[in-house]
């Protein structure tokens, strides 16, 4: 068990390196100026932009080679300093710090509804695969796993539902009820295409459940089928949730750019994107580990449940690769 | 200094403002909704205390910072608002925008022009507290001056500043003295927002201090709170030395999305609706039942758009060929389609109306057999028979830079396209996102582009943009050189005498319309909507006074 | 033969499947036959005595400037059942405006807002969005497929590498890659967008085809052939690569309908193929920009519906051939569709704020 941990630590470290350093070499390389970020600087009538740009990139230590950077931005994250934006100069944490709640309290409750309703959803079908309420939610499945989410993040805008579509609060109000207003669109924008994986996920996994010896067992005991599925196969299945769970555990973290920026919701998604665009390396790289973390753990955690929920899995044989 | 500028400006308001005011008789409500005047009767009456005034910005500026940042909206946010000059625009004065005392009740200019005397106000206090004086105006020049700052957008008018202090033993006067005469140098130090000195002192290269994100100035709005992504917010100095806001508070939200942001107008959200996209104020309004509920604003800063062709690639060395591709170009037509007829159409460096623009010069007409002929001439045929004009064996092959995110490059780029393919010359299409737009630019890496120019006051030195010494380092980003217009360049910038100086910026506009190095394209109004119950508003070049506007209780 | 055989009968014991590949093939002869949809140039045109054929596409060099109304007596002209070219803008002083124009007469669809003509754009949208799923899609497919084997196959410190690359690879902002590609090549073009969806996705094919090589590996006769002295190039092409065909098949299948949406994605945001191309991201980000006219409506439900059945039909197609290539397996949607959709979310773009340009003013 501990060398398996020392093992999985290891290369996941290897991991995070490789991702960190092949982003930052290519932030940094990305052609195109972080000055353009200063509002609309970059091509100003009457100021010398070219100079200007030059200026800016002595200041913000953008003519120093890739590496020495690199290895610098290592050295101020193991002291916990994630460097200042070249936007606005404030530092990255607090920008992640302000970002991270607010995707959080999209994505928890995104993906809880997700499992809630995909629930039911994957154990009807299951249950009579083939049939009639099978063939129904299988097809509803795939219309919902096939619509362009930004497609419906606008239809929703436009519809007339009353409800707010922008922002986490309405001017002069902060109570429960208006933040939860504020969610529902969202939150069914990143809801659909969960429901639609994880009842697939789930009816796939049930079914091979029910093709296993115990629950024939269960059936020829003469349990009703209700029980058989619920108290056998249903229990089973649902630790290939947990492997599932380990794969979306990334995504709690980075945000949902188009949601985000439909809705005007400053979430991570948003800050990732901006920072893109606006080359501001500090804030990607920032972006990159956190959500470099959150797929390291992720995978760990889901191997380590994994292993505890089913003595059949040895750690030996899933190390490596997931 | 980003607001330095000519006399030129906003003529075309002012005519548009008279009407409103004298015209016909009666008020035309119509004419005012059309045409996008605010009613003159919205600027009477009896201004009422109190209310938030909620104004709606499309982009977060990057920090409240001007001294780093020349983003527009801190601009807009800031100046005249919460961060005040020693002397601004006087916004009611429309076409000429003379200056008016602010933190200075006033000041001299020596003969020559090289030394300004600035007496300032007494018993001015910063937002925290603090005494103002000129200590403060000189704190802000140096931490201008100051290489560890990224303000070289400030610091390239103070090139020629000698110095700047205090007078000996009198802390409200100020002493600058110039090198050179400038016609702007005045005009740049007056207008300079002004940031306290205790302040400064701490703020090291501005970036991590408080004040990057928490302005503190003198003006009638104080700065309250800023929710990253979501709103900046303001509320009035009880403690201003002048006449006081009526509002209570300003807060501005930021809404991205256009279409977010028009719902959101149309429940009643915003009483200050800034950036409608053109079919969103020309038909949605209406079409959404607001007209009555809200006036439209149209209003002309200085700025223009134009095609610019590198004349360092083959194709355009030749002023023949620029010309030819103007006459390709149906202008008039894109204006009306693809731009729904809002712009005005411009053939001058500098704003429209402007005694330095020369109205005699008219837009290039659509003339494809003209241009047929001009391309000729030069010696662009279409020798090998392949459809597409050469020259020495070189065909007429080119790459049309654009910025991704522009709505009506997106147009005017295709529709150049086929007009040039009908012509022979095959265009192609480089779409990239602002940051590697702006580098290429910057590089000269590009074979034709299109973008906009603008500026914040009215004052203006095209020394930027067509001088052929800044093709390296400035903004003449398609290498233009021409020895005359250098020379009047030259001559303007030490020219202070406007008549004057405007009559050489005509001869110069001469002789850009003839070399083409432009397609000199349109002026582009802001277009924003206030709603019924905002009342003294008015929009300038400096943006709209807020501190001068009330809420309705009607 | 007979697997095949066997496989095609529980495909098509579906009628989602069959369904599915109906739509697909529909869709791709909407594609194939653009230009016999919709064109700016008859099929078959007879003037001054000379025929063309073909002429919606063969590039015949005196009909350059044609003129549909300059037909004289005696001409005749066989026409698509849309007479607008993709990337027609009408002579725009002959036009009222205001673009985007609603459905009438002469558009169907309307316009869009440079005046072109939808109808013809979707259509010839199909080949855009098509061509880049398909492509994108083969490039993701031949690489996992490699990789994936040779790292199941071989294992140890290949199987190593290769994992951890893909991993460091599905971390990664899809995004800043786009960007970094656009700067270094001068023009970027449907290529590129291809190339790039293609090169950073293939750790999703290679997750599936390294299980199953794995399990190969361990069955009886390929652990035979090795024993009989084959060697390994062989075992591996003759044995354990034919065994990886199904799910890289499954992986091609899903793969062009996750492409689809992130090209639409991408395109959203301004980094598909460039202009004029028409994409159906592209216009349904063009028709964005006029959501709340009513005249744009089209714009925006057209290609999104296009766009949706598209995806629906290669994803039906995924998962009927899963079932259908490996009878144990019910149907799970593709498990790496998660990831793909968690990437989606950090890199996919909504429409920009007020889409005009930046002003570089002051």
């Amino acid at each position: 068990m501990k060398r398996f941990l020392a093992r999985r630590v290891l290369a996941m470290l290897a991991t995070a390196l490789g991702v960190t350093l092949v982003a930052f070499a290519v932030a940094r390389a990305a052609p195109g100026d972080p000055v353009a970020l200063q509002g609309d600087l970059g091509l100003r009538a009457g100021s010398a932009s070219v100079q200007q740009m030059r200026e800016y990139r002595r200041l913000m230590g953008l003519d120093e080679p890739i590496l020495a950077g690199y290895l610098r931005w290592l050295w101020h994250l193991f002291r916990g300093d994630l460097g200042t934006s070249f936007r606005d100069g404030r530092p990255v944490l607090s920008l992640l710090g302000e970002a991270l709640p607010v995707t959080l309290l999209l994505s928890i409750p995104s993906l809880l509804v997700g499992y809630v309703l995909a629930l039911p959803v994957g154990i009807a079908s299951a249950a009579r695969p083939g049939g009639w309420l099978d063939r129904a939610l299988s097809t509803l499945v795939f219309l919902l796993h096939s619509l362009p989410l930004q497609w419906v993040a606008l239809v929703l805008v436009v519809w007339p539902s009353g409800l707010p579509i922008q922002g986490l609060h309405s001017e002069g109000t902060s109570s429960f009820g208006d933040l939860l207003a504020h969610l529902v669109l969202p939150l069914a924008c990143l809801s659909y295409g969960s429901v639609a994986v994880i009842s697939r996920f789930l009816r796939s996994s049930m079914l091979e459940e029910m093709r296993q010896d115990y629950v024939r067992t269960a059936r020829a005991k003469g349990l009703s089928e209700s029980a058989v599925i619920l108290r056998h196969a249903l229990p089973n299945s649902l630790l290939s949730l947990i492997t599932l769970f380990g794969l979306t555990f990334p995504a709690l973290a980075s945000g949902a750019v188009i949601v985000e920026r439909i809705f005007g919701l400053p979430g991570m998604g948003k800050l990732t994107f901006e920072a893109v665009l606006g080359r501001d390396v500090p804030v990607v790289m920032g972006a990159v580990a956190l959500s470099g973390a959150a797929t390291a753990l992720g995978t760990l955690i889901s191997d380590l449940l994994y292993a505890a929920a089913d003595p059949r899995i040895s750690l030996e044989e899933r190390r490596g690769w997931r | 200094m980003i607001r330095v500028a000519c006399r030129l400006a906003i003529v075309l308001l002012a005519a548009a403002s008279t009407r409103g005011f004298s015209a016909s008789g009666p008020p035309d409500a119509d004419a005012e909704w059309r045409e996008g005047r605010l009613p003159a009767s919205l600027t009477q009456g009896e201004p009422v205390k109190g209310g938030t005034l909620v104004v709606r910005i499309d982009q977060e500026p990057p920090s409240l910072d001007g001294i780093t940042d020349s983003a527009l909206a801190i601009t807009w946010m800031l100046e005249r608002k919460v961060i005040e000059s020693m002397a601004q625009l006087d916004a009611k004065k429309h076409p000429d925008y003379p200056l008016e005392p602010a933190l200075a009740t006033g000041w001299e200019i020596s003969p020559d022009q090289l030394t300004f005397t600035f007496h300032l106000r007494r018993g001015v206090v910063w937002h925290d507290g603090a005494p103002f004086s000129g200590k403060d105006v000189v704190a802000t020049i140096q931490k201008i001056l100051d290489p560890g700052v990224r303000s070289l957008h400030l610091r390239n008018n103070f090139a020629d500043l000698a110095d700047i202090s205090t007078a000996p033993g009198d802390d409200f006067t100020v002493i600058a003295r110039y090198r050179k005469p400038y016609f702007l140098a005045f005009r740049a130090l007056a207008t300079l927002p002004i940031y306290p000195a205790h302040l400064l002192a701490k703020a090291g290269d501005m970036l991590h201090a408080p004040i990057h994100r928490a302005p503190v100035g003198t003006g009638p709005f104080r700065f309250e709170q800023w929710k990253s992504g979501d709103r900046i917010s303001f509320v009035r100095n009880e403690r201003y030395w002048g006449r006081k806001a009526h509002v209570d508070r300003v807060v501005y939200r930021v809404v991205a999305d256009p279409a977010v942001g028009f719902q959101l107008l149309k429940q009643g959200e915003f009483d200050l609706y800034l950036q409608l996209q053109p079919q969103q104020w020309l038909r949605d309004l209406e079409a959404a039942g607001l007209k009555g509920r809200v006036h439209r604003i149209r209003f002309f800063n200085p700025n223009y758009n134009w095609i610019g062709w590198n004349e360092e690639r083959t194709f355009f060395a030749d002023a023949r060929v620029r010309q030819a591709l103007n006459y390709a170009i149906d202008t008039e037509a894109v204006r009306k389609t693809f731009l729904f007829g809002l712009d005005r159409p411009t053939t001058c460096h500098f704003y429209l109306e402007s005694s330095a623009c020369d109205p005699s010069l008219a837009p290039r007409p659509y003339d494809p057999a003209q241009a047929a002929k001009l391309l000729d001439e030069a010696g662009w045929q279409d020798h090998d028979g392949d459809g597409i004009r050469d020259k020495d064996g070189v065909p007429f092959r080119f790459t049309f830079l654009m910025n991704a995110d522009s709505v009506f490059l997106a147009k005017l780029a295709p529709y150049l396209q086929q007009e040039l393919a009908k012509l022979g010359v095959a265009m192609e299409i480089r779409k990239v996102d602002w940051a590697l737009f702006t580098q290429l630019i910057g590089e000269h890496r590009f074979d034709a582009t299109s973008l906009r120019w603008g500026n914040s006051d009215v004052a203006q030195d095209p020394y930027e943009i067509w001088h052929s010494s800044q093709m390296k380092d400035g903004s003449n980003v398609i290498s233009f050189k021409d020895p005359r217009v250098d020379a009047l360049i030259e001559q303007a910038r030490a020219t202070l005498d406007d008549a004057r100086r405007n009559e050489m910026y005509r001869k110069m506009g001469r002789v850009l319309y003839d070399e083409a190095p432009y397609v000199f394209l349109y002026s582009r109004p802001s277009l924003d909507a206030a709603r019924e119950r905002v009342r003294g508003l008015r929009p300038s070049v400096a943006w709209y006074d807020l501190q001068d506007v009330w809420l309705s209780r009607r | 033969m007979a697997m095949i055989g066997r496989a095609w009968a529980r495909f098509a014991r579906k009628k989602r499947n069959l369904f599915g590949l109906g739509l697909a093939i529909a869709l791709a002869l909407l594609a194939i036959f653009a230009d016999f949809v919709a064109s700016s140039r008859p099929i078959v045109l007879r003037r001054g005595g000379r025929l063309y054929v073909f002429a919606n596409v063969i590039d015949y060099r005196d009909l350059r400037s044609f003129d549909a109304d300059g037909l004289g007596p005696g001409d005749w002209a066989l026409w698509p059942p849309c007479r607008h070219g993709p990337y027609q803008i009408p002579p725009l002083a002959s036009v009222t405006g205001p673009f985007p124009e609603p459905p009438s007469r002469r558009h169907p669809l309307g316009t869009d807002n440079a005046g072109r003509d939808t109808l013809a754009r979707l259509a010839h949208g199909a080949r855009v969005s098509l061509a880049v799923g398909v492509a994108a899609a083969l490039v993701q497919v031949v690489i996992g497929l490699l990789l994936g084997v040779l790292a199941g196959y071989l294992g140890g410190w290949t199987d190593r590498l290769i994992s951890r690359t893909a991993e460091v690879l599905l971390s990664f902002p899809l995004l800043l890659l786009l960007l970094a590609v656009q700067g270094v090549l001068d023009r970027t073009t449907l290529f590129s967008t291809m190339a790039v969806i293609g090169l950073t996705r293939w750790a999703d094919t290679s997750r599936l085809v390294r299980a199953e090589a794995l399990r190969v590996r361990e069955l009886p006769y390929v652990e035979a052939s090795r024993a009989l002295g084959s060697s390994g190039l062989r075992t591996l092409l003759r044995h354990v690569l034919p065994n990886c065909l199904s799910p890289a098949l499954v992986s091609v299948t899903f793969g062009v309908a996750s492409a689809i949406l992130l090209e639409s994605a991408l395109s959203f945001l301004g980094f598909g193929a460039p202009e004029p191309t028409a994409s159906w991201g592209l216009l349904m980000a063009d028709g964005f920009q006029d959501i709340l006219d009513p005249a744009a409506r089209p714009l925006v439900l057209a290609p999104g519906l296009l766009l949706f059945a598209a995806v629906t039909a290669f994803n039906l197609i995924g998962d009927g051939l899963r079932e259908a290539l490996d009878p144990r397996a019910q149907g799970a949607l593709d498990p790496s569709a998660f990831i793909t959709s968690a990437q989606k979310r950090v890199i996919s773009p909504a429409p920009k704020p007020d889409g005009g340009d930046p002003t570089p003013a002051a």
